[in-house]
Parts: C-alpha cells; sequence; structure tokens
C-alpha cells in the first residue's frame, strides 16, 4: 500500500510542479488588496537602505561592518524587488524573469544570514542590528531551557510535518491516478452521446434529404456506438437502437418514405433515445460529483504538505534566530560580566585607597605589581625598581628597609610575617609601624609578595600612657606599704643605703643616704631614682645598679661617686618587690693610696706605650723605604743597567779590550746593586705581618719546607731530619716560620765543603715557656769570633766569589725571630754549625 | 699594514724614552713614535691629533698619569684609543687602580736590557699584530 522513497519524491516534484489554482478563486478587490499591500511593501523594503546610510560614516572605517551592511542593503532590496515583480506578473506574466530575482534573492538572503552570524559572533560592540535582536530576547531567559525547548519542539513539529505530508502526499498520489480515470470515463460518456446525436442528425438529414453523403457519418458514428459493447445496461439499448436506425435507413433507400418516417415518430424510437440519455447523465453526474470530492480532498492534502512544511521552515528559521539571538545575549552577558568585573575593580579600588592601610603587591623579582594611593601618596616609590635596583639594594628608603628585610623572606618561607617596625618617613617622622607581608600566589603558580602596613603609632603612644598610669599607681601603694617596715632598722645602720621599686621608684633611703648627698627623705621618695642622682647615669653605678635588676643577682663593686667626690664600696641586691636595695660604704681612704699605686703604673704604661709608637714609626719609615727601593732606586739602577748593555751590543766592535772590561765591572755593580735593594725589600717586608695568635707545628713546617726547597735538596742531595715530640706546637705564622727555616737550611747547604753530601737535622724542644729549634748542619763552620757578626745585615763572612748569597738570610732570620718576641743565636760546635732560635709559648 | 701607526708615549724620564724609542726602532712597522715629557704636553696632544695607542708612565711631574688615565677614560670621544700602562711600580694597589681606571693594560718596565727589548717586541706583537686597534685604517 505505501509507495516507495523515489515514487514519493517523484508524486512531490509533481506537485510542486503544479501551477497555481487559485487565480480562479480572485476576485477583483482581492487582487487589488494584494497587489497593494505587496507594493506598500516594497516601497518599505527600498527605504530601508536609505535609511541604513545614517550609517555611513560610522561604518566606512569598518570594512567588516561595512560588508555586512552592504550585503543587508542588497538583501533588502531583493526582497522588495520580489514583491513589487509579484505586483507585475498579477497583470504581464513576466514569471521567468520574476524567477530568477526569486533565486538571487534567496542567494542573497543566505549570504546576509552568514555575514549577520559572523558579525554577531565576532564583534564586542554589536552593531545596531544585531543588538535589537538581542534587546528583543528577554535577558532572563534561560539558554539551556530555552535551547532544549525548542530542539523538542523542533523535532516534534518536523516529525509530524513529515509524517503527515508523507501520508497526504501518498493520498494525493492515490486521488491523482483517481482522478485521471474519472476523467477519462466521464470524456466516454461525453464521445457516447456525441456519436449518438451524430447518428439521429445524419439518419434524418437522410432521411429528410435522400443524400447519400449523410451516410458517412452515420456510419462513423454507428461503428463509434457499436464500439462501445461492455456496458451490460447501455449495450443492448445501443443495439436495439442502431437496428431501429438501420431499418430507417434501409427504408429510406427502399424509397418507402411513409414507413420511415412513421418509424422515426413511433413512440418506441423516441422512448429509446431518452432512455439512453437519462442513463449518460445520469452516469455523468455521477462522475463529477466523483470529481469535485476528489478535488477537493485533493486541495485539503495539498494545504496540508504546504502547511507542515511551512511549520518545519519556521521553527528551523526560529531555531536559527534564537541561536543568533543567543550569541547576542551571550555578548550582552559578556558585557555585564566586563562591566561588573570593573565595577568590583572600583570598589576595590576604592576600599583600597580610602582605607588607612598601606597595600602593595609585588612580584618574585620586586617589581610593583599594585600599590594603593596611601602607599603611593607616602612613598612615591619607583614602580619600575626590582630586588636588584639600586633603590631596593642599597636601603636607603624606609620601605626598602622593609622590604628587604622581610620581603624576601616570606617569597622564600612562603610563609606571612608580621611585625612592628619603627620607621624613619621621607619628612623624617618617625613612625610605628604594624607590617602583614604574605605571600600571594599568581597564576602562573609563582608567589608574588603582598603587604599591607598600617600605622599604629598614635595607638601605641596611647597604650604606653595606660602602663604608665597603672604602674604609678602600683608604685605608690608599694611605696606607702614598704617604707614604714624598714624605715627603722636601716636608719640604724653605718652605711648609706636606699631601695627602688621596677621601675626605679626610689621607696626608702635611710640617714646616711640622706647625709652622704644633702637631700631630705621626703623630697625624694617616690620620685625616679635618676632624676635624683643624674650624675651616676653613665657610670659604673648606672651599669650594675641595671644588672642587679635584670639578672636579679646580687653584686658588689667600688666606685667613685662624682657628686659627692668620695669612693664607695657598694652591695646591691634585688629586692622582693622587683627592685632592688644597696648599701653603700664610703672606703674613699683605702682609695687614695690605691690609686697612688696606679698613677705608677698608669706612669709605666704610658712609657711603653711611647717606646711602642717610636718602634712602630720607625717601622713605618722603613716601610716607606721599601716603597722607594722598590721604585725610585730601580729606575737609575734601570737606566745604568739599560744603557751599559745598549753600548756593549752597538759598541762592542769599536771599544777596546780595556773600556769593555770597564763596562763589565759597571754592568756587575749595578746587577749587584739590584740584588741588595731586592734583598733589603725582602728584609723590611720580613717582619710586616706578625700574627701572634697563628698556631703550627713541626709536620706541618717540615712539609712546607720540603716543599719550599726540592729542586735544592734533590740537587744538592740533601738529607734532612726533623726530631720532635708528639703534640708539639709552634706559636708562629707558617709562612714566617718556613722563611726562617729556609734561610737557616739554604745558609747550611750553602756553606759545605766541596764534594759532601749536606746533612740537617732540625730539633724541636717544649720548654715550659718557649718552643726551641735547632738547625744542626755538617758544613764548614763558624769561627767563635765571628759570633758577634753573624746577624747583621749583608755582613758576608766569606769572599763573594766563592758562596753566592747578598748576605742578607741571617739578618731575616733575626728580624722575624724577634717580631715574635723570640731570641735566635749560635751554639758553639767542633763540627758544622748549629744555629737555634725560640718561639715563646 | 699600510696605515702608519700613531703612537704617543708620555715618560718623564729622557734615558727611558730614548730606550723604549731605540727598542721601536728595530722594529719593521710603519711606527710614528711622538714622545713628550709630561702630562700636560701629552694632553695637548691628544687635543691636537688622533693616536692609534698612547704609552703611559704613571708617576709624572704636574699632571700625572693618572689625571691622563682619568680624563682620557670618562671622555666618551677618546675612551675608545687603547692606553698601556708601562711604569716601574709593582705595588698591587697601583696595578689595581690603573685597571679601575680602564687602563687596557699594565705593563711593568723590566731593569734588564734584554728584557726591556722582550717588552717591546710584545707590545709590538700584540697591539700592532694581533689586536685590531679601533682607529686605525679609518
Amino acid at each position: 500500500l505505501s509507495p516507495s522513497i523515489p515514487q514519493l519524491l517523484q508524486y512531490w516534484w509533481e506537485l510542486l510542479g503544479q501551477a497555481p489554482a487559485r487565480c480562479l478563486y480572485y476576485t477583483p478587490n482581492l487582487t487589488r488588496g494584494h497587489n497593494i499591500a505587496d507594493f506598500l511593501i516594497a516601497l518599505a523594503y527600498f527605504t530601508y537602505p536609505v535609511l541604513l546610510l545614517r550609517y555611513w560614516p560610522q561604518l566606512k572605517y569598518h570594512p567588516r561592518y561595512f560588508n555586512g551592511l552592504i550585503t543587508l542593503a542588497l538583501f533588502i532590496l531583493a526582497c522588495g524587488s520580489t514583491h513589487l515583480l509579484s505586483v507585475i506578473t498579477s497583470y504581464t506574466p513576466i514569471i521567468r524573469f520574476s524567477l530568477a530575482i526569486k533565486f538571487f534573492t534567496a542567494f542573497i538572503s543566505w549570504v546576509s544570514v552568514v555575514i549577520l552570524y559572523h558579525l554577531t559572533s565576532q564583534s564586542n560592540s554589536s552593531p545596531p542590528f544585531s543588538m535589537s535582536l538581542s534587546a528583543a530576547l528577554p535577558s532572563s531567559l534561560n539558554p539551556i531551557t530555552s535551547y532544549a525547548f525548542l530542539a523538542v519542539t523542533a523535532t516534534v513539529v518536523t516529525i509530524l510535518g513529515v509524517i503527515y505530508s508523507n501520508t497526504s502526499i501518498f493520498y494525493q498520489y492515490r486521488s491523482i491516478r483517481n482522478l485521471a480515470s474519472i476523467r477519462d470515463e466521464r470524456d466516454l460518456y461525453y464521445a457516447l452521446r456525441s456519436s449518438l446525436l451524430s447518428a439521429e442528425r445524419s439518419q434524418r438529414g437522410f432521411l429528410l434529404t435522400n443524400d447519400s453523403t449523410y451516410l458517412v457519418p452515420y456510419d462513423q458514428a454507428r461503428t463509434a456506438l457499436l464500439k462501445f459493447h461492455y456496458d451490460p445496461q447501455l449495450t443492448p439499448l445501443f443495439k436495439s437502437k442502431i437496428a431501429e436506425m438501420d431499418q430507417t435507413v434501409s427504408l429510406v433507400k427502399a424509397k418507402q418514405l411513409p414507413q420511415a418516417l412513421k418509424l422515426v415518430h413511433s413512440n418506441e424510437g423516441l422512448q429509446l433515445t431518452q432512455e439512453i440519455e437519462t442513463i449518460i447523465a445520469n452516469r455523468q453526474q455521477s462522475l463529477g460529483d466523483q470529481i469535485a470530492e476528489l478535488i477537493t480532498a485533493r486541495d485539503v492534502s495539498a494545504t496540508g504538505a504546504q502547511i507542515s512544511i511551512t511549520l518545519a521552515s519556521i521553527t528551523s528559521t526560529g531555531l536559527l534566530l534564537l541561536i543568533l539571538g543567543q550569541r547576542s545575549l551571550d555578548l550582552r552577558q559578556n558585557q555585564e560580566y566586563t562591566r561588573a568585573i570593573q565595577a568590583a575593580q572600583d570598589r576595590f579600588d576604592s576600599f583600597m585607597n580610602n582605607s588607612p592601610f598601606y597595600a602593595f603587591i609585588r612580584d618574585n623579582d620586586g617589581h610593583l605589581l599594585y600599590l594603593n594611593q596611601p602607599y603611593q601618596n607616602l612613598f612615591a616609590p619607583n614602580t619600575t625598581a626590582t630586588w636588584d635596583s639600586p633603590e631596593l639594594t642599597t636601603g636607603l628608603s624606609p620601605e626598602a628597609m622593609i622590604i628587604k628585610n622581610h620581603g624576601l623572606k616570606v617569597l622564600t618561607s612562603g610563609e606571612p610575617i608580621t611585625f612592628e617596625q619603627t620607621m624613619v618617613l621621607p619628612s623624617k617622622e618617625e613612625r610605628v609601624w604594624l607590617t602583614s607581608l604574605f605571600p600571594l600566589p599568581n597564576p602562573d603558580g609563582q608567589l608574588n609578595l603582598a603587604g599591607t602596613a598600617i600605622d599604629i603609632t598614635e595607638l601605641k603612644q596611647l597604650e604606653k600612657l595606660q602602663a604608665e598610669t597603672h604602674e604609678k599607681t602600683l608604685r605608690a601603694e608599694a611605696a606607702a606599704a614598704h617604707s614604714a617596715e624598714v624605715i627603722n632598722i636601716l636608719d640604724s645602720i653605718t652605711d648609706a643605703s636606699f631601695a627602688v621599686d621596677v621601675h626605679w621608684n626610689l621607696l626608702y633611703v635611710n640617714r646616711e643616704w640622706e647625709l652622704l648627698y644633702a637631700k631630705n627623705r621626703t623630697s625624694v621618695l617616690g620620685h625616679p631614682f635618676w632624676e635624683i642622682c643624674p650624675w651616676l647615669k653613665e657610670t659604673i653605678f648606672e651599669a650594675t645598679y641595671q644588672q642587679v635588676m635584670d639578672e636579679r643577682q646580687s653584686r658588689i663593686f667600688e666606685g667613685f661617686s662624682p657628686k659627692v667626690k668620695r669612693w664607695v664600696e657598694v652591695r646591691a641586691f634585688p629586692s622582693d618587690n622587683g627592685g632592688l636595695v644597696a648599701y653603700i660604704h664610703d672606703i674613699t681612704a683605702r682609695m687614695q693610696v690605691e690609686n697612688q699605686q696606679l698613677h705608677f703604673l698608669q706612669e709605666l704604661e704610658a712609657k711603653v706605650a711611647e717606646r711602642t709608637s717610636e718602634l712602630n714609626r720607625s717601622n713605618a719609615e722603613l716601610e716607606q723605604f721599601a716603597y722607594i727601593a722598590s721604585h725610585d732606586l730601580q729606575e737609575p739602577l734601570r737606566m745604568v743597567t739599560s744603557y751599559l748593555q745598549l753600548l756593549v751590543e752597538r759598541y762592542s766592535p769599536s771599544l777596546d779590550s780595556d773600556a769593555q772590561e770597564f763596562i763589565g765591572y759597571a754592568v756587575d755593580g749595578a746587577q749587584r746593586m739590584k740584588e741588595l735593594i731586592l734583598a733589603l725589600l725582602d728584609f723590611s717586608r720580613a717582619a710586616r705581618t706578625i700574627n701572634k695568635d697563628a698556631v703550627t707545628t713541626p709536620a706541618e713546617a717540615a712539609a712546607r719546607l720540603a716543599l719550599t726547597l726540592r729542586p735544592t735538596l734533590e740537587e744538592t742531595h740533601t738529607t734532612l731530619n726533623w726530631h720532635y715530640p708528639p703534640d708539639l706546637t709552634i706559636h708562629m705564622e707558617r709562612e714566617q716560620l718556613n722563611q726562617v727555616l729556609q734561610n737557616l737550611v739554604t745558609n747550611s747547604i750553602k756553606y759545605q765543603p766541596p764534594d759532601q753530601e749536606p746533612l740537617i737535622d732540625i730539633t724541636c724542644q717544649d720548654h715550659s715557656h718557649h718552643t726551641e729549634i735547632t738547625v744542626k748542619d755538617n758544613g764548614i763552620g763558624i769561627d767563635p769570633k765571628h759570633y758577634d757578626k753573624l746577624f747583621i745585615l749583608f755582613r758576608r763572612l766569606q769572599p763573594r766569589g766563592k758562596y753566592p748569597g747578598t748576605g742578607i738570610g741571617l739578618a731575616i732570620v733575626k728580624r722575624v725571630v724577634e717580631a715574635y718576641g723570640g731570641k735566635v743565636g749560635i751554639t758553639p760546635s767542633d763540627s758544622g754549625s748549629i744555629f737555634f732560635f725560640t718561639v715563646p709559648k | 699594514m699600510n696605515h702608519p701607526i700613531d703612537v704617543l708615549l708620555i715618560e718623564d724620564s729622557p734615558g727611558e724614552a730614548r730606550l723604549l724609542k731605540e727598542m721601536f726602532t728595530e722594529s719593521q712597522l710603519p711606527l710614528n713614535l711622538t714622545h713628550c715629557l709630561d702630562g700636560e704636553d701629552g694632553l695637548n696632544l691628544l687635543q691636537e691629533h688622533e693616536y692609534h695607542l698612547l704609552i703611559l708612565d704613571l708617576n709624572l711631574p704636574g699632571v700625572s698619569g693618572w689625571d691622563i688615565l682619568h680624563q682620557l677614560k670618562k671622555d666618551p670621544a677618546r675612551r675608545m684609543m687603547p692606553i698601556v700602562v708601562l711604569t716601574s711600580s709593582k705595588v698591587r694597589e697601583d696595578v689595581l687602580k690603573a685597571y679601575d681606571h680602564h687602563a687596557n693594560c699594565y705593563i711593568q718596565k723590566p731593569t734588564d736590557l734584554s728584557q726591556f727589548r722582550d717588552v717591546v717586541k710584545q707590545i709590538e706583537n700584540f697591539w700592532f699584530g694581533l689586536v685590531t686597534l679601533p682607529l686605525l685604517g679609518t
């Protein structure tokens, strides 16, 4: 029963192609009304683009909107044109042109839809047309609900529409088939009737004129009628009628006219014709009724299909409009969000800028990310500064102090810090701040440093004032209770005595104290001690009293009271009430003796100091000499040497042997002078840095010496033996000890008989106040008569040619050892020499 | 190396200067060695003429080598010229101070002729051979 999909499509296509039948229903007034309305619509459409021209100045600079506007204008013009054309086609059928315009309109409409979609989705500041669309939608529309509702509705309507249109198209398909066959049948009856009439008319014509040409149509009609032979009702009637007519024709042919006329006018013949006509008319009537019924049904189903298709289109268009509207709505919501964020930002700024807090945020590198107005006003910080910038590294500004001291700590530890700090403002005013620094993670996961500070100077002052008032009250009460109790006892002792409470207010003084300071008891009690005895401030008295007060331990000390010019011995005890009690005993007589002793001692020390300073001065002069030697003496020396060498180089051939020899001496002399100057320099620097706290060990000294002298020792095959007790220490700077040993050992190696391998013993001995170190060798030895000249600068015991050296080694040894407070000397010996030196402990 | 190299020597000791000149004369390079005896003359010469290299003694009478070093190196127009400090001082503070004043190198005067010749050779090899001088050939 159901048709296949291609069949359905085919009939749908046919249905779509049916010419509009409505023109028959149009009355002149209806036509006029339609045309006037179409014309008005077209006129309105044509006005639109003119109005849009007003946006021209703004839009020509925005290509995107400009294109959109041009497309919209074209779209509207095209719509107007279709309406105008529908007016024209109702009078002049230019339907092909009209179709072309309609397709163009459809195309341009979709182009404008696409462009409008893009415009509304991209723009932040919506152009007027999309804004009006979004304004038309209720802002409280829940997007999800409305989408879901619309989607369900659209789906249901579309499904119903499709079902309905499919069934109606099916019905239509059957109806069209029936209608065609019924129409054919009706046409057949028309043909039968006209054949019957033609046969009768031809028969009558032949009867009246006896003209045989009438017989041709007669035969044709007769044959047509005889063809219709299958109808059970009509076929016998047709046969009877044809028989009757054939009989009439044969009578006319036989010239029996009266019988023929009689037959034609007989009742039977007329009756037969009438019967046939009645049957045909009835059948035609019934077929016409069927056709009308089918046409009505077709129109109904076509309308239904059109309605369902229209509904589906409307729903789809609605969905599209809603999506567009929703986009505009989203845009509007975005703008609302932005406005809300801006409002929150404004509220935050207003709150921060009008609060008494000083607030800032710095990032990990120290850049200022945020600062509120009070902070800006107070410090006017350089906003581009980082931790490494001079503003934050030199710590000059008060704010840099906070940040540098605590900010970096917060950033590294991630823990907030709250602290009070006294700061000097740029205006030099001193204020107390309560500052909180806390880490603030930023979206990148790093820590920023946020800080708030509040000026609590007034609060602090108020607190202090309250505390002071409270203490004063307590003090007065305690004084009253205490004084009465102890006054009698203390008055009876011979030492001066006083007592103070924890805040240094005098609770009690005894009679001796009154006498000592010539002050009346009543005028001092309850007053702060330091106001009564200001001369004791910054003396041993204040320091020791403070100690007793803080440590709660009694102390005995002696001091000179400048006010009364007496030496006193004071015993100070902490008292139960948190204060202290002191007993002051006059010891002036004893102190006078002691003072005399002290005086002598000081004189002695002054003399020592004078000597020391002389020594220092001479050392400094030596330093100065060393400097001169290293620069000023070297320059003339260089002149002499260099020019002599140049002379030899350039003029050697023209110089005689005497001249060359003299120059040789001069060069040699200059060379030696250079060595002497360098040696002198070494000597002057040898004892420049003395560190008597330095400690080294024999093992360390041995290792160091071996390292320094290795080439010499190896070259000369020297055997070097060390002897020292374990755990021995030498109180000398390591390098200087090495210098001393190096000079002594070098000396021993140098002064050797030819072809003998040096054997050197270094022995360290521990004595009660010093360490003694001896260097014994198997060398040529030293004549005892030279002992006194040994350690003198540049003094040589051997001619220069035999043994190399400047004669400064032992002088350096002596200088270093004596700088450390030690002694150096030589022990008489039969073979070789034995040098010794001591290092005090 | 067709451009003549202009070298200014500021050295208060005529003997030292002569020695240096002698050593430079031995080289094959197209050197124009100008010498002046004190700092004031040196500054005047430097105003009038553009030198490719300055060899400077520090201990000068009047305007000292330090002053010249300081003035030249703080002047953006002239600080490109390399300055070789050639002095007898080997005091550590002097060395540090010279580099602190942006001296390009610090050379201690040797005491021996052969060493002296060596130093001059090294200066030549380095400054006129290895190094591309900023002002030369422009």
